[in-house]
């Protein structure tokens, strides 16, 4: 991006939802309730507020962050609903009783990130996403418009936006950080695979010391 | 008044349903516990229990069976735990699940099922130890896996604040006989050993510290808690501080041939004190004698 302009950002993203609201498709905008995911709420809740805000709820959260979900909810009179998995932590256990984020992680995230994410998919037509290309390698590739294996469309308005962006729209518009940040925490996912950001590891703290980078919604839920 | 009480069929679950049975304000008591300690004293025994409780067996970490209990409640007062048992502080993950993530399901679930009033039972050992005496605004420092598991806890049941009544009750060890003992809290393994093996076993020199309350009193607490406005969140709950020695003390008054055994008496052992609330535990109506009197009715209980 050469010149970064909230403006003409707050009016591309109109535009581009307008084509879908125009046929009123369903849209939707998922959020995991970071820091760097307040200023494409704030976006939304200026050019197309009535959206509902989709927040998957594992049960492996932060205090912290059901707290600063509520916060911005109210701040921006979000429309947020709480989508969970349907198999009840109890049965979210291996055979030796240990809960799947310690034994196998991406079942975990399967059953309560993707799995959710794709049974809510089927009552909306376009899904919304945070996601930025200087994220990760698997977000480097990602287009702006893609498609769910369902076919539902994907929209990835801040995919060229860089972290000094994202810094720069908090500032303008004075979004709150999330509580955990001025403790060390970088990216803050649920609670049992965050660590505090480590300087040695570039990994910013999310399954620290696995392969994983991805939790599936932004690996399984999108065609390639 | 509609109350859920999870962990119901345990040792404090039991003499609570019996307490708030006699409620008149309080209509229906829903009894949810997975047995997990398979004691029946809750569900089995001579004196008829009002028709106002129910009992459902499940487990916290079922969300979908809770939810549908707690949509029916207004009230809920949240026991069940994976509790400590003196000098095992293994099983952290099993820590980890009952006490922090099933109290985060716990409370979400509160959330959305309209709960007005949520008492949690946390644990004096969220403290940890220390010399003096803890009040409501110490800063918790718990030592064990147990007290961390229970703060953890708290921090979820904190964030419910802003929607509904929070009461967070820092609990000492309970003593006294109840339908569904636990013999592993140390008064009653004292009560227990004195009476079946006459000889009882200290640790260390026995001069640590350790918060008391009895049973009947915890029930009284709660009660008066339920009625409550209060603006405190944090309550801590105990009537008295005891040295472990002066405890054994005064069993030896009802059981007089007592032997006691020390283990490792070179070692003076940490304290835990909690500050008691005069006030609040004179509002609660708290019934206070001297502990080897509670001990003579203790002994009472005993079949032979
Ligand atoms: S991030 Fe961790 S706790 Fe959360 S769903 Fe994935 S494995 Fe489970």
């Amino acid at each position: 991006m050469i010149k970064f302009d909230i403006e003409k950002e707050h009016d591309r993203i109109r535009a581009d939802l307008q084509q879908w609201r125009a046929k009123n498709a369903k849209i939707c905008i998922s959020s995991s309730f970071q820091t760097h995911s307040i200023p494409l709420l704030h976006v939304i809740s200026k050019v197309a507020p009535d959206i509902d805000v989709l927040f998957l709820d594992t049960g492996f959260h932060f205090p912290e962050t059901y707290g600063f979900k509520d916060e911005i909810g109210r701040l921006l009179k979000l429309n947020i609903i709480s989508l969970r998995s349907n198999i009840p932590k109890i049965k979210q256990r291996n055979s030796e009783g240990v809960f799947y984020y310690a034994d196998d992680p991406d079942h975990c995230c399967f059953l309560n990130k993707t799995q959710p994410m794709n049974d809510a998919m089927q009552l909306y037509d376009v899904w919304i996403s945070g996601v930025r290309r200087d994220q990760n390698a698997n977000r480097k590739a990602m287009e702006s418009f893609t498609r769910t294996p369902g076919g539902k469309m994907r929209y990835h308005p801040i995919l060229d936006w860089s972290n000094k962006n994202i810094h720069q729209y908090r500032k303008a518009f004075k979004l709150p950080p999330h509580p955990l940040e001025k403790e060390g925490y970088l990216s803050i996912g649920c609670e049992p695979c965050t660590q505090k950001y480590n300087p040695q590891d570039a990994r910013e703290g999310r399954w620290a010391g696995m392969k994983k980078t991805e939790c599936g919604l932004h690996t399984d839920l999108i065609t390639k | 008044m509609n109350i859920l009480i999870t962990g119901a069929a345990g040792y404090i679950g039991t003499a609570l349903v019996e307490t708030l049975s006699r409620n008149t304000e309080v209509q229906h008591i829903i009894a949810y516990d997975n047995l997990s300690r398979e004691n029946l004293g809750l569900l089995f025994g001579s004196e008829k229990l009002s028709e106002k409780i129910t009992f459902v067996k499940g487990e916290i970490l079922d969300d979908k069976k809770l939810r549908a209990q707690m949509k029916k409640c207004d009230v809920c007062i949240h026991l069940a735990a994976e509790v400590s048992t003196p000098y095992a502080d293994v099983n952290h993950h099993l820590f980890e699940q009952i006490n922090h993530w099933g109290t985060a399901g716990i409370c979400t679930a509160a959330e959305e099922c309209g709960i007005q009033k949520f008492i949690y039972f946390s644990s004096a050992s969220v403290f940890g130890f220390g010399t003096e005496e803890f009040t409501a605004d110490d800063n918790p420092k718990p030592v064990s896996l147990y007290g961390k598991s229970k703060l953890r806890g708290e921090n979820h049941v904190n964030r419910l604040k802003d929607q509904m009544q929070v009461c967070i009750v820092r609990c000492a060890n309970v003593f006294g006989y109840g339908a569904s003992m636990r013999f592993d809290a140390v008064l009653n393994k004292f009560n227990f050993d004195a009476r079946f093996k006459n000889r009882i076993t200290l640790q260390g020199d026995g001069t640590q510290y350790r918060s008391f309350i009895h049973i009947d009193n915890v029930c009284k607490a709660v009660n008066g808690l339920l009625k409550e406005q209060s603006e405190e969140s944090i309550v801590l709950l105990a009537d008295r501080n005891e040295r472990i020695i002066d405890a054994a003390n005064a069993l030896e008054h009802v059981y007089p041939d007592l032997e006691r055994i020390f283990i490792s008496s070179h070692l003076q052992l940490n304290s835990l004190r909690l500050e008691i609330s005069e006030s609040f535990n004179q509002n609660a109506g708290f019934t206070m004698k001297p502990l080897h009197e509670h001990f003579a009715e203790f002994k009472t209980h005993f079949r032979f």
